[in-house]
């Protein structure tokens, strides 16, 4: 047994209102310079869409992250395109990183224009020109080009997770007066079986064992862009102009201090929790090597109880401090995750085991208007599952690798939270009703009222269990820096130039 | 400027005068000396040249204006490194070095030594001795020279094989015959080999087989090579280039251009 | 000159610019450090152009490699007619190949204006140099070709004259000058790599074959306490497995030569019987000749006079060579004053003996170089190459009795006691007490 802690997440997607707010706390933050432009650790796709880059999802394409290989009885893990003497081809050239155009090309406005142009007929205009090459440019696409489902018979219609949808239900999918959507807000997953780290050929990508961030040292990456094509995410990202790949660093420098990372601080919907995971370091890749439906069922067995004093025991031999273990045992990822079952990883089919979770939106209330009034469309107040405008495929795609069931069990829970408040704070609910749907849905009362406080009153510190990493524990004071520095530096200790 | 019409061809009935009294002149000359001629190919044209540079030996162009008992003393101390002369012989050779300044250029006049002196009984009474297959082999290399130098084939061609950094050795025994190719050989002192044969000597024995076996390829049509490496190569290019393409035929363009186009 | 310069200065200047620019920049810039890769930003090109470069010019360093690190191995392989072809068709093939990918690699990078982007002038040169670099490589392969065969004897010994600090370069400097180039080319390339991209040729890595998937690395000292010792020593490892590296790899070129040496000593080619006993005998006549030479010269030692000649034998045109005690030459001529004239033979500049003609100025020829002596005062003609004056021998002359009648001794000074008449029979001597004084 190997207990590590990691600093997950989880994003409450009922909650996720699109607005953007998460990337922009970002990019002023960390990727808005030269090179790195396009840049977007977070970003917010609408779903369906074909997200960012585009068809990100489509691993026929891109080839990211691991696949089982082998018999029954000798099962292992294989990356997808960038296996040992393979990688070393591809160096050269590699067929499945995504180009400048799979993104998009960054832009500006060449505002001077509006003040220094010649007086003359025409009102003077701001053209778009290239933050690469400074030339005029025509703008195709941007990070979230598909916002909103703009363009959905090109972007939306693509989605890669409707495939196994019929064509009826997908034309319903997109009828005027059903038409649905949800937003996916997305960083770096901060995997436990993270494809990037095992495709990078100059080792520069680390796991922390401390909070299981996973970096790139600046000074070490040779820029071969394997991680760019291994990550299923494509959470990695090239910059053209140091010629070194970067990606989310979870902020680290803040949460090193105790403070919050800034899409979490600038979330308006407050969908953002984020808490300590203990697991069992040797199950992290042992748990992916199962059937692509019982992969979330097999990414809980690798997580640890943190009260159990076994686990605890073995935590505290590994090196993990007392304020760790305290905040694993207030996370309230592991309640969402682990004791209420109702946050899914998102894509585990692609077997990296992420440590980011979604609770899967819940179907919205459906209204219309009734002689200048307006009423609720369903006769039972919230839509039943079974009339959902999402279908249960396309949400088992995204968050349980086709398992339905685990989906139907998630909006089942959350459904009877629903009636179960709805019937306290209204008593419009007939009991029999609301004690069926608490059955169906797997809950007691307790358990409603905490998923409730949790999910719409929780305090900052409820929603952030921060444990402060213990700067004076560092290796500086125990070993020769000197030494140390080299292999377990963080990130740029240079100005990011270019090389010549 | 250049006119096309006015090439050298055009004009050689104007040189042609000179270039047939040059040629008379050579041979009238000739003539009279080839058997001195065999004798300083022998002797002395493994080291020697007259008015063709230096070999290991210097060129003996400028002799011809020393006074004859020098260079009769001369010749005569050449005995260490060619071997006894008997008198008649250096009094050949001297007569033969001070004749030089008679003749025209020293290009036409090494053509015409060689031209007087293709058949030779003696040569090839030494040749014989020596193995023209051992020669082959040791010449394209499938025997390795004793010790150790480069197999001629690196840099010369016989019979259309070989290297073409040094000049082709098919016809060179018409050019150095008998001795004065075996003594090349075994001395090497040409560009290039000079150094390259300092530290790995060819053997006596080497170099008969060797001359024995350009003495028969002389005799030899010449052969040309059924197909050149560079054509190969070339191939090889293509076939790579092709391979590319080849394994790369799935690649997918920009994923966003792909959906574009499928609509 | 040029040739020092450009073929042993430059050498060494690049490779020292190379391993200590590499080093620096490695250590002390690693965030320049890095294969600067565009296909990010223009992919179709980069594919056409970087796969066939990479692929050729790989194999082909390889081959260059091996050449000159086994020089013994390559030259097997390049003496079996069928492989040598092979080698030809297959570096004219890659370099080819190379120039393909490499013209591509310029169109993109001087057409594309995202490339631009990111072009310095280095990159331009570097682009420039390395075209320069396999056009000559493949016009080599056409007009100078087989170089896979003779770089054996020509470039490979003198690489290896560099690396041992014995700069040689006897073998190359005839090569065309196509070939020169291309060594020039290299040594350049050789010079720019730590400051142009080419620095990511040091970035192979290699060690990703090895290592295992998953890279966790803690920041904190509590799991660390234990395991720090054991990383220090895994460190002090690597280091003591680089330098061994190091180390090795050096110990492996130089007994590459000292084996080679070792073994052609126990192992290489042997005389056969036949040709020992051909070579003993020559040594046995050799040792013969030095024993008459040396009897003689014993016995020339116990006498304390050597006859030279009956003064009338001698003449003032034609000199008469003889050997004095020295066992050197020396000629005697009749002087002007009817008395001999005895000169050394062994010319000053370089030993040869000198001719004994004496021609209408009075000087005898000295054939290797060409030096006029003048007899009486052996001094050399001004032009001559040698500079300094023959010396003159002391005589005596002896009637047949054994008295002296005449004698010129060292300082040049005659004593006469007869008449010229006595003196014409008399015989020319040279003496040993004379000698011995000199």
């Amino acid at each position: 047994m190997d207990i590590r802690a990691q600093v997950s997440m989880v994003f409450h997607l009922d909650k996720c209102i699109g607005c953007h707010t998460c990337s922009i706390a970002c990019k002023n933050v960390w990727t808005d310079r030269p090179g790195a432009e396009y840049m977007w650790w977070n970003n917010v796709e609408t779903k369906p869409g074909t997200g960012f880059p585009t068809l990100w999802e489509d691993q026929s394409h891109y080839k990211g992250g691991w696949e089982l290989k082998g018999n029954d009885s000798n099962k292992k893990l294989q990356l997808k395109s960038q296996n040992k003497i393979d990688s070393f081809l591809k160096l050269f050239y590699n067929p499945n990183q995504p180009g400048l155009e799979d993104y998009y090309e960054p832009w500006t406005y060449n505002y001077a224009n509006l003040f220094e142009a010649e007086a003359g007929d025409d009102q003077p205009t701001a053209i778009p020109v290239s933050l690469i090459t400074g030339e005029p440019m025509e703008i195709e696409a941007g990070p979230n080009w598909d916002d909103d489902l703009s363009g959905s018979t090109l972007y939306a219609e693509n989605d890669i997770n409707l495939e196994e949808l019929s064509e009826e239900e997908r034309e319903q999918l997109f009828e005027i007066e059903r038409v649905s959507m949800m937003y996916l807000p997305r960083i770096c997953n901060h995997c436990a079986n993270p494809s990037c780290v095992a495709s990078c050929p100059s080792g520069a990508l680390y796991k922390r064992g401390e909070d299981g961030i996973v970096l790139i040292n600046q000074d070490v990456c040779r820029g071969w862009r394997a991680c760019i094509s291994a990550c299923p995410y494509k959470k990695i990202y090239y910059n053209w102009k140091t010629g070194k790949s970067e990606k989310c660093i979870l902020c680290y420098p803040k949460l090193e201090t105790g403070q919050i990372p800034n899409c979490f601080q600038s979330c308006v919907g407050r969908i953002r929790y984020l808490g300590v995971l203990l697991y069992d370091a040797d199950r992290a890749a042992e748990s992916m090597k199962v059937p692509d439906k019982a992969l979330v069922e097999s990414q809980r067995t690798a997580f640890c109880d943190p009260f159990d004093p076994k686990i605890i025991e073995a935590a505290k031999a590994n090196g993990i401090s007392d304020e760790f273990i305290k905040a694993a045992q207030l996370s309230p990822v592991y309640k969402y995750v682990m004791k209420w079952k109702i946050a899914l990883p998102l894509h585990i089919e692609y077997r990296t085991m992420p440590m980011l979770f979604y609770v899967p939106p819940l179907l919205p209330v459906m209204g219309k208007m009734a002689n200048g009034i307006y009423t609720n469309a369903m006769e039972n107040f919230f839509t039943s599952l079974d009339k959902s405008r999402l279908p249960m495929k396309y949400l088992a795609r995204l968050f349980s690798a086709g398992n339905e069931d685990i989906i139907e069990y998630v909006m089942k829970k959350l459904m009877a939270v629903r009636y179960y408040k709805r019937s306290l704070d209204m008593q419009d609910i007939d009991l029999v009703m609301m004690n069926k749907m608490m059955r169906e849905g797997g809950t007691t009362p307790a358990e409603a009222e905490e998923i409730y406080r949790l999910t719409a009153i929780p305090t900052i510190d409820q929603r952030f269990v921060i444990p402060e990493i213990q700067r004076e524990e560092s290796i500086e004071s125990s070993c020769n820096p000197e030494i140390c520095k080299g292999s377990c530096g963080i990130g740029i200790t240079q100005p990011p130039a270019r090389g010549f | 400027m250049f006119n096309w019409k006015n090439s050298p061809r055009q004009h050689f009935h104007r040189y042609f005068p000179a270039i047939l009294v040059t040629a008379i002149c050579c041979f009238a000359t000739s003539a009279n000396a080839q058997n001195t001629n065999q004798l300083f190919t022998e002797k002395c044209a493994g080291c020697h040249t007259v008015g063709g540079g230096a070999l290991v030996g210097p060129d003996l162009a400028s002799v011809s204006s020393w006074n004859v008992s020098d260079l009769r003393s001369a010749v005569k101390r050449m005995e260490q490194s060619a071997g006894p002369l008997k008198d008649e012989e250096v009094d050949a050779l001297v007569d033969f070095l001070k004749q030089q300044n008679n003749l025209p250029s020293p290009a036409t006049k090494n053509k015409e030594t060689s031209k007087t002196t293709q058949e030779q009984p003696e040569t090839s009474q030494i040749l014989e001795l020596a193995s023209s297959e051992n020669g082959k082999k040791l010449f394209t290399g499938q025997t390795a020279l004793q010790n150790g130098g480069l197999s001629c084939i690196a840099c010369h061609q016989s019979n259309g094989r070989g290297g073409n950094m040094g000049p082709d050795l098919t016809l060179i025994t018409k050019k150095f015959p008998g001795n004065a190719l075996v003594s090349g050989i075994e001395k090497t002192p040409y560009k290039v080999m000079k150094s390259a044969y300092k530290a790995h000597p060819v053997t006596h024995q080497e170099a008969l087989d060797i001359a024995a076996y350009l003495n028969e390829t002389a005799k030899i049509e010449t052969k040309h090579e059924r197909t050149s490496p560079l054509t190969v190569g070339a191939g090889i290019a293509l076939a790579v280039l092709g391979l590319i393409a080849f394994g790369y035929r799935n690649r997918k363009g920009s994923a966003r251009a792909n959906l574009k186009r499928r609509k | 000159m040029t040739n020092t310069l450009l073929f042993i200065v430059l050498p060494y200047l690049a490779v020292f610019a190379c391993v200590i620019g590499s080093i620096y920049r490695t250590r002390k810039e690693p965030m320049s450090y890095s294969s600067l890769s565009s296909q990010f930003l223009e992919n179709h090109g980069l594919m056409w152009g970087s796969l066939p470069w990479h692929l050729g010019i790989l194999l082909i360093l390889l081959a260059h490699i091996l050449a000159f690190v086994c020089p013994g191995f390559w030259q097997t392989l390049t003496s079996n007619q069928v492989l040598l072809l092979s080698i030809e068709a297959a570096g004219f093939g890659l370099s080819i190949l190379c120039l393909v990918g490499l013209v591509i690699l310029a169109i993109r990078r001087l057409t594309s204006p995202r490339i631009q982007a990111v072009t310095t002038p280095m990159d331009l040169f570097v682009i420039a140099l390395l075209l320069a670099q396999v056009a000559l490589g493949a016009a080599m392969a056409v007009h100078c070709k087989w170089g896979s065969a003779w770089c054996s004897g020509t470039t490979t010994p003198y690489l290896w004259s560099l690396l041992l600090f014995q700069p040689d370069l006897s073998t190359i400097e005839d090569l065309p000058l196509i070939a020169k180039s291309h060594i020039v080319c290299a040594w350049l390339f050789i010079l720019i790599i730590p400051f142009s991209r080419l620095i990511h040729l040091f970035a192979v890595p290699l060690e990703y074959l090895f290592r295992p998937p998953q890279n966790v690395v803690w920041n904190n000292s509590r799991k660390l306490k234990e395991e720090c010792s054991a990383f220090v020593a895994e460190d002090t490892r690597r280091h003591f497995l680089k330098a061994a590296l190091g180390i090795g790899f050096g110990a492996f070129l130089l007994s590459v030569g000292t084996l080679n040496k070792v073994f052609n000593f126990f192992f290489g080619p042997r005389l056969s019987k036949k040709e020992e006993t051909e070579l003993m005998e020559v040594k046995l006549a050799h040792l013969e000749s030095t024993v008459d030479q040396r009897k003689l010269e014993l016995e020339r030692q116990a006498s304390n006079y050597i006859m030279v000649a009956a003064l009338s034998e001698l003449n003032q045109s034609s000199g008469k060579y003889f050997i004095d005690y020295q066992m050197q030459p020396a000629i005697a001529f009749k002087g002007k004053d009817g008395l001999p004239l005895l000169i050394s033979a062994k010319c000053t500049h370089l030993g040869c003996t000198v001719g004994n003609k004496v021609d209408e100025q009075g000087r005898i020829l000295c054939p290797c170089h060409v030096s006029y002596f003048n007899i009486e005062t052996g001094q050399p003609n001004a032009e001559a190459p040698a500079k300094a004056p023959l010396g003159h021998l002391s005589w005596v002359i002896m009637d047949e009795r054994g008295s002296i009648l005449a004698s010129r001794n060292l300082e040049g000074k005659t004593a006469c006691s007869v008449n010229q008449q006595a003196l014409a029979n008399g015989k020319v001597y040279i003496a040993k007490s004379q000698e011995d004084k000199t």
